[in-house]
């Protein structure tokens, strides 16, 4: 394993459009998250006062609310790290790099699993800084008197939740990828699923199902934060091990494809 | 002789068409094997499938008489159709991908990037070398953990005259060092110099499989001469025992056998007052059999 996951660093190290990805997700990341609660007081002050009553009660960075807050929206910037893994499994059939490590010795099993560890290393990186993030911004919104180590682990697995989500967001668009191999094809078909495909999907099984749909059974781990201020049961917030279920079937699916995909079709 | 790879009755289809019909060929350790044919004949297809990047529709293929899994394949060095590297990377961190790939302990890239004379561009982007300069990164890469086969397919294409004479170079050094090469080629003139065994492959069926030798021996050798009177020469050749002795324009024609000696020919024309103007030893080459066999199987 530790012999893939050099091969994948050696091959990311030098792609310059990789770090400005990866830079862009961190600044974009941070730069909202931080930036949360001016935009909660601006929206407050362009409302009216029941509705700004309500955005008022919205404390973004107290604990243990901020794990919510910030991993849900962090959920939005998802696709630049699929645009970091379609690109990179892209370029391996636009150079034919890939039927290139085959022919020298590589497994299609050991390349897909290469790929994995790129998948796990941004997810591995999204936790850490989500978790620097959320952390820092509720330390910094303690009240006065409240201990920074008492407050900061309740509700704090969220950002594995979000680890969770991030491997399966990335599997998703490493799987289309696979299949359609030229970026852009990939590229438009993730964002054309992911905010329209699945939306008219969701409508159409609104009387039952729509939990079973890909990403939607990602998005339940967690959910949209502003929901609890408007009255909505806070019991569908807490997790449960069952939320895994249809999510890891998905998963598996997609390894199974991505799989058939480079070891039974020609390279 | 010990065969490194043995083909058995490979087809592959591609939907109606088949690029393979029951392709059966052994190529022997040690030498410089020449695959050949017309683009479209099934060469790129069938080193495809003995480097397991393209599945076969029957048929079997044995390296070393195992299946082709990726552990034979790291004892092959192969360069199919264009070199292919990360284009953003230097030389060596490409090579370095090679050797962490193979598994290579201590890779010696000093030597390699060296022998195909790189090493002063080991730290440049592969983006930004020649076509020349990028083939031979790909024998290089091909040669890193010292392979027991070297696979080559068109090496020489889009090269000018200097960049094939070195690749040809390297080609018969490699050969020198006991690794046996399979070179797939359309490029008749340069698989002639350097290869010693060859297929002839249209439409993914087999023409000819043997020695270059073989090949262009097949006809024989001829003696050409030319002189003022064509008629009285022929006569000349057939009272000499050469019976089949023909005139081609402006030259008498005919084959030698083995103990044919020109210049006891020589003698006995210009003995029989002849006037002789030319007078060459002509012997068909890989060329020339190999338009013949191709024309012959339109």
């Amino acid at each position: 394993m530790l012999r893939l996951i050099k091969i994948e660093f050696r091959k990311m190290a030098g792609y310059r459009v990789f770090w400005w990805l990866f830079s862009l997700y961190f600044v974009l990341l941070g730069a909202v998250l931080y930036s949360m609660q001016a935009w909660l007081d601006f929206l407050k002050s362009q409302t009216n006062k029941m509705a700004e009553m309500m955005l008022s009660m919205f404390k973004v960075y107290a604990f243990p609310d901020v794990w919510q807050n910030l991993t849900y929206c962090a959920g939005f910037f998802m696709p630049i790290l699929a645009i970091i893994v379609i690109l990179s499994v892209s370029n391996e059939y636009e150079y034919k790099t890939l039927r290139q490590n085959v022919i020298t010795g590589l497994r299609p099993a050991e390349w897909l699993a290469s790929k994995f560890t790129l998948i796990f290393g941004l997810a591995l990186m999204s936790v850490l800084t989500l978790f620097l993030v959320s952390a820092t911004a509720g330390g910094l919104a303690l009240p006065e008197g409240a201990v920074f180590s008492e407050n900061l682990w309740p509700q704090s697995w969220m950002v594995l939740l979000y680890g969770f989500q991030v491997i399966f967001y990335l599997s998703f668009a490493l799987m289309i990828t696979l299949l359609v191999r030229k970026s852009i094809l990939a590229i438009g078909l993730l964002l054309m699923y992911n905010f329209i495909g699945e939306m008219a999907l969701r409508v159409y099984f609104r009387d039952g199902g729509s939990e079973f749909l890909p990403l939607n059974s990602n998005n339940q781990f967690i959910l949209n934060p502003i929901q609890k201020y408007f009255g909505k049961d806070v019991e569908v917030m807490l997790f449960s091990w069952e939320l895994f279920i249809v999510p890891l079937c998905w998963l598996a699916v997609f390894g199974v494809i991505s799989y058939l995909a480079i070891s039974k079709r020609d390279l | 002789m010990e065969s490194v790879l043995k083909i058995n009755n490979l087809t592959k289809r591609y939907g109606k068409v088949h690029a393979l019909q029951g392709l059966t060929l052994d190529v022997p350790k040690g030498c410089v094997f020449g695959l050949l044919g017309p683009n479209g004949s099934g060469k790129t297809t069938t080193l495809g499938i003995c480097l397991g990047i393209i599945n076969s529709s029957s048929g079997d293929v044995k390296w070393f008489d195992k299946d082709p899994d990726h552990a034979v394949r790291k004892e092959i060095g192969a360069i199919l159709e264009k070199p292919n590297f990360y284009p953003y990377l230097s030389a060596i961190d490409n090579l370095k991908i090679v050797a962490d790939i193979k598994q290579m302990k201590d890779p010696n890239f000093q030597e390699i990037l060296s022998f195909v004379g790189l090493a002063d561009r080991q730290k440049h982007k592969f983006s930004t070398f020649s076509l020349g300069m990028k083939q031979r990164l790909a024998i290089g890469a091909a040669m890193l953990g010292n392979p027991k086969v070297l696979i080559l397919d068109e090496p020489t294409n889009g090269l000018d005259p200097s960049g094939i004479v070195e690749i040809r170079e390297m080609i018969l050094r490699i050969a020198e060092k006991g690794i046996t090469v399979i070179l797939a080629s359309h490029l008749l003139d340069e698989v002639e110099k350097v290869c010693s065994h060859v297929a002839i492959l249209k439409k993914g069926e087999t023409l000819f499989k043997g020695t270059v030798a073989e090949l262009t021996s097949k006809e024989g050798v001829r003696l050409e001469v030319g002189g003022g009177d064509l008629v009285a020469i022929r006569e000349k050749a057939i009272e000499l025992g050469f019976s089949d002795a023909v005139i081609n324009g402006n030259k008498v024609s005919f084959l030698l056998n083995d103990t044919s000696n020109t210049s006891e020919i020589n003698k006995a024309l210009v003995n029989a007052d002849l006037e002789i103007s030319h007078l060459s030893r002509v012997q068909s080459n890989l060329e020339k059999e190999v338009l013949k066999m191709l024309s012959a199987n339109a």
